[in-house]
């Protein structure tokens, strides 16, 4: 950046006629700042990006943002890492080995793996110890980690044991501290109901959700409530992993993962010093790059909220040779204007530029311009059982009234008209390029996507006439006035609007009008979870590289089941391809997948897909290597390198 | 003098707990917890704000945020690591004040001497021309005048960087190179103020310039320069004090769209994302920033009423 940077300030110097010409002030190398970030800064191969946001965390097990595990997967490195197209390469392992049943994987450590302090200073080797605490961390239930259910989706034995006892703990404490404050004096008298009635009814919600935690706790072996308190930690401990010795990591599996590898690359499973996070204080670990212990191919040298990160090549890296770049320079700027990122692109000061609204036309054909895949799929959830029933939630309980509607929008209209950016088309809930047949199977290598294609598409005529039917079925006649829910941002609040014309020109002959209500994010989520909603517009981008994390979703109860779908079938056929007899065959765990898709999706229509995202970005040709993964961190740029 | 400073400095305290008090009841009734994500689970939820104290009834909250500041501790933020609210409103107070002093000093400096200029040459090409600058620049909205001096300025010409660069000696670059990177962004925030202390320079002037007291400077023989020097700048300037208070607020508040277009890391961008965000203690941090801010500024005016009109000075002669 220096050079050119300075070039132009020169420039703009000498333009001005302000202040005499001299290149004193814009020469870096006069400069004795930062040592490390100095040092670095010398090399010519610094890769120099803009990112948009702050990071959020950078304890593995507490971050969920796409540049916190940015940062993490490129400062740290887990026991693999990804190369092109997702392959799995050695991390922190050099080698592992697999049971004939698929059920134990024993991780070879490389030696040469250490730790390193910001400063560069060598702190000692990363051993498996640093994983068990790292993972241990993680499942705590004081961490409260969001992403704990990563090591049940990795199979891990005990860990869905765990996660479940403590998740039944907390609901049995708090329904047990909200029963003791429940007071008839906190209620009023309304028409219907007086006020005792209404406080019986909350005291036997309460009391059934006190009652079948309990249950579940003594389900899983416990004699009562306190023991299992007690117990909590017993069953951290015997958790399916543990370091055999120093360099040695041993996972044990509840049923064979098919993806439990490529888990290894993502953040939540990186491992931690302990020894470090005493030292410096477990409330300070994380907090600023010298209170952060490093093994990744880069070193975090300089953190400035909102105005640069800069990461330094670490030279202590096991693999250092093959690090290409010097440094990552990032200027950080939550609020940039799209257009003068491009400029800031066409400059030459930052080597890529994501494109968004009229620039997306503006400049995709440019030979600079790469489209890249995304796997996020976006949809309407369609409240059909969670929270009160109304008239129209009857309606959307109906599969022929979600089906119509599914069937009324002009979907290429949003991707063509709306977002122009790459993205497409989506009828379907597991998005393309994304999820691929498990080696040694008929399928392998297919994408899952190609599997079936058969799902409702754009047809007016037969969304008019599916409609009627519901109406017939359900008995609701008289107009239907439908809510969507969208987050309160430009282009939601486009695509609403494009999502409104349509279901009203195709369906308003029989009374649907649309309504869209444009509210934050942390609402929108909240009146989701509550069922306070009849359509609302979301996304979900995967956590692992395998169609479950798009199909376990909607089973009977699940947490993320927003809509009060359930279907006997489609929840069986997740299990069993979970950790039923299913989860050993991966011929027939894919083919129930794939089953599973076409009921929700095809016969059910719980959900309605709209798109799959596309983003174009503007990059510098010189980059080589600059791989988009489709999970865990973004990029890899232990792998990236310019060529002038 | 100095009692009622002290008097002040009550009030001020008293507007600030009241400040804080509306804003945290108000940040109760935004739906939803800062614990919400997509992929969070209820009982994550409750443990988050177990570990936050956010499922003690509001009373105690209260009584516990309250405390906290009045031992200068505004809480963490929820959503950013943990960081300190104080933390993360210091370090971006600079990058608020420097475009906003530049800017007001800008705003001030021109828009006094200009509304002057008018008001002197009545009536003549420099009057109609001043006016209809003031006119202009009250009417273009700040960002399109950010948006067309950075894409002629910066992109066409080449003149200024494109965004704000704070001096920074390892990456080379000099306070110099910052200073020219915050002229835009001041001269974007300093046209409504330069436009609308014209007009009000302007007409204040031309009424002090038509009173007697100004007739008999003249008729005592002073100059037209000593007149207005003297008599006519300090008279017509009180009222134009008055509503520059407001004005450094509004340029220290309103800045986002600014910031946005040139990349300054101010708090306005903070703000908004942590209202988004429900990022409770950051947002009251903030608030309570902006509200600190408000009312030494009035204090401040109220005090230079007293410099420039001895008639106003407070100590004895109102009360």
């Amino acid at each position: 950046m220096n050079k050119k940077l300075g070039g132009i300030f020169a420039a703009a110097v000498c333009a001005f006629g302000l202040v005499a010409c001299s290149s004193g002030d814009a020469n870096p190398a006069d400069s004795n700042g930062h040592s490390s970030a100095g040092e670095a800064n010398s090399g010519s191969n610094v890769l120099k990006l803009l990112e948009t946001s702050n990071i959020k965390s950078l304890l593995p097990w507490q971050a969920t943002d796409s540049v916190s595990f940015l940062m993490l997967g490129n400062i740290l490195e887990g026991l693999v890492t990804f190369g092109e197209n997702g392959e799995i390469m050695p991390g922190v392992a050099e080698s592992w080995d697999v049971s004939e049943d698929g059920l134990t994987y024993t991780f070879h450590l490389n030696e040469d793996a250490k730790w390193v302090k910001a400063n560069g200073e060598e702190y000692g080797p990363v051993t498996a110890h640093d994983f068990v605490y790292s993972w241990n961390k993680l499942i705590d239930p004081n961490t409260g980690a969001e992403y704990n259910f990563m090591l049940e989706t990795a199979g891990i034995e005990g860990a869905k044991d765990a996660l479940g006892l403590a998740s039944n703990l907390v609901t049995y404490n708090t329904d047990s501290k909200n029963l003791s404050s429940l007071k008839v004096s906190d209620y009023k008298d309304t028409d219907s109901q007086t006020a005792q009635q209404q406080y019986d009814e909350a005291k036997a919600e309460l009391e059934q959700g006190i009652a079948s935690a309990e249950e579940a706790i003594k389900g899983l072996g416990f004699a009562s409530v306190e023991e299992a308190n007690q117990n909590m930690q017993q069953l951290m401990d015997g958790l399916g992993f543990k370091a055999i010795d120093d360099h040695t990591f041993e996972v044990k599996l509840e049923t064979p993962t098919p993806y439990f590898l490529s888990l290894m690359a993502f953040p939540s499973f990186y491992p931690v010093n302990e020894k470090f996070v005493n030292e410096v204080t477990e409330d300070k670990f994380g907090t600023t790059v010298d209170n952060f212990l490093y093994n990744g191919p880069f070193l975090f040298t300089e953190w400035k909220i909102s105005k640069s990160f800069y990461l330094t090549k670490n030279q202590s890296y096991w693999d250092a040779e093959n690090v290409a770049l010097d440094g990552v320079d990032f200027i950080v700027n939550e609020n940039i204007d799209n257009n003068t990122w491009v400029s800031l692109y066409t400059d030459g000061t930052v080597m890529e530029a994501g494109l968004s609204g009229t620039n997306v036309a503006t400049y995709g054909s440019r030979p600079d311009a790469v489209a890249e895949g995304d796997p996020g799929v976006f949809y309407l959830e369609v409240n059909q059982g969670n929270g009160a029933a109304t008239p129209v939630t009857k309606l959307l309980a109906n599969a022929k009234a979600r089906k119509a509607l599914n069937m009324a929008i002009d979907k290429s209209f949003i991707t063509d008209e709306v977002l122009v950016n790459g993205s497409m088309v989506a009828d379907y809930l597991v998005p393309k390029n994304f999820a691929y047949g498990p080696e040694g199977t008929s399928v392998e290598g297919q994408d899952f996507r190609t599997t079936y294609e058969g799902f409702n598409t754009y047809n007016k005529e037969e969304a008019k006439k599916l409609w009627q039917e519901a109406m017939a079925e359900t008995g609701v006649t008289g107009p239907v006035d439908l809510e969507i829910l969208i987050q309160s941002a430009d282009s939601a609040i486009k695509m609403g609007s494009a999502i409104q014309n349509d279901v009203q020109e195709v369906l308003g002959e029989f009374g649907v009008t649309v309504t869209i209500s444009p509210v934050p994010f942390p609402e929108k989520l909240a009146r989701v979870s509550s069922g306070d909603y009849q359509l609302a517009l979301s996304g979900w981008s995967p956590d692992y590289a395998d169609p479950m994390t798009y199909l376990d979703m909607f089973v009977t109860g699940g947490g993320h089941n927003n809509i009060g779908y359930s279907n006997a079938k489609y929840d069986e056929l997740v299990n069993s391809a979970k950790s039923g007899d299913l989860a050993t065959d991966y011929e027939a765990r894919w083919n129930a997948l794939v089953e599973a898709e076409q009921i929700l999706i095809g016969e059910d229509q719980a959900i309605i897909p709209l798109y799959q995202k596309g983003t174009v970005v503007l990059r510098s040709p010189k980059l080589v290597n600059y791989w988009k993964q489709a999970v865990g961190p973004d990029y890899f740029y232990k792998w990236v390198d310019i060529q002038e | 003098m100095f009692k009622y400073i002290l008097k002040r400095i009550g009030y001020m305290i008293i507007t600030l707990f009241l400040v804080l008090t509306v804003n945290f009841l108000l940040l109760q009734l935004i739906p939803g917890s800062p614990f919400d994500g997509e992929k969070v689970t209820e009982a994550q939820k409750i443990i988050l704000e177990q570990k936050y104290g956010l499922d003690d009834p509001i009373p105690v909250q209260y009584i516990r945020y309250m405390k906290g500041v009045v031992q200068g501790d505004f809480g963490v933020s929820f959503k950013l690591q943990n960081q300190e609210v104080s933390d993360l409103v210091l370090t971006r107070i600079p990058y608020t004040i420097k475009p906003g002093a530049l800017a007001l000093l800008i705003g001030v400096v021109v828009g006094i001497l200009f509304g002057a200029i008018a008001a002197m040459k009545r009536n003549s090409w420099a009057d109609h021309t001043i006016t209809i600058i003031s006119v202009l620049g009250v009417s273009i909205p700040s960002f399109v005048l950010a948006a067309f001096l950075q894409y002629f300025i910066c992109s066409k010409l080449g003149w200024l960087p494109l965004l704000y660069q704070p001096k920074d000696t390892v990456r080379g670059i000099s306070a110099m190179d910052e200073f020219k990177s915050l002229i835009l962004p001041s001269i974007s925030l300093a046209v409504p103020v330069i436009a609308s202390l014209m007009r009000y320079m302007r007409s204040e002037l031309i009424e002090v310039l038509n009173t007697d007291y100004i007739l008999l400077a003249r008729a005592k023989g002073l100059t037209r320069t000593q007149v207005i020097f003297h008599h006519a700048l300090r008279n017509a300037l009180i009222p134009v004090i008055t509503v520059v208070g407001p004005m450094v607020v509004s340029i220290m508040t309103g800045s986002l769209v600014i910031e946005q277009f040139f990349g300054v890391p101010g708090l306005s961008k903070l703000m908004l994302n942590s209202v988004t965000m429900n990022d409770q203690f950051l947002t009251l941090g903030i608030a309570f920033f902006y509200a600190v801010l408000y009312v030494v500024v009035i204090l401040v005016i109220d005090l230079l009423y007293g410099v420039i009109d001895p008639r106003i000075r407070l100590t004895g002669g109102a009360k």
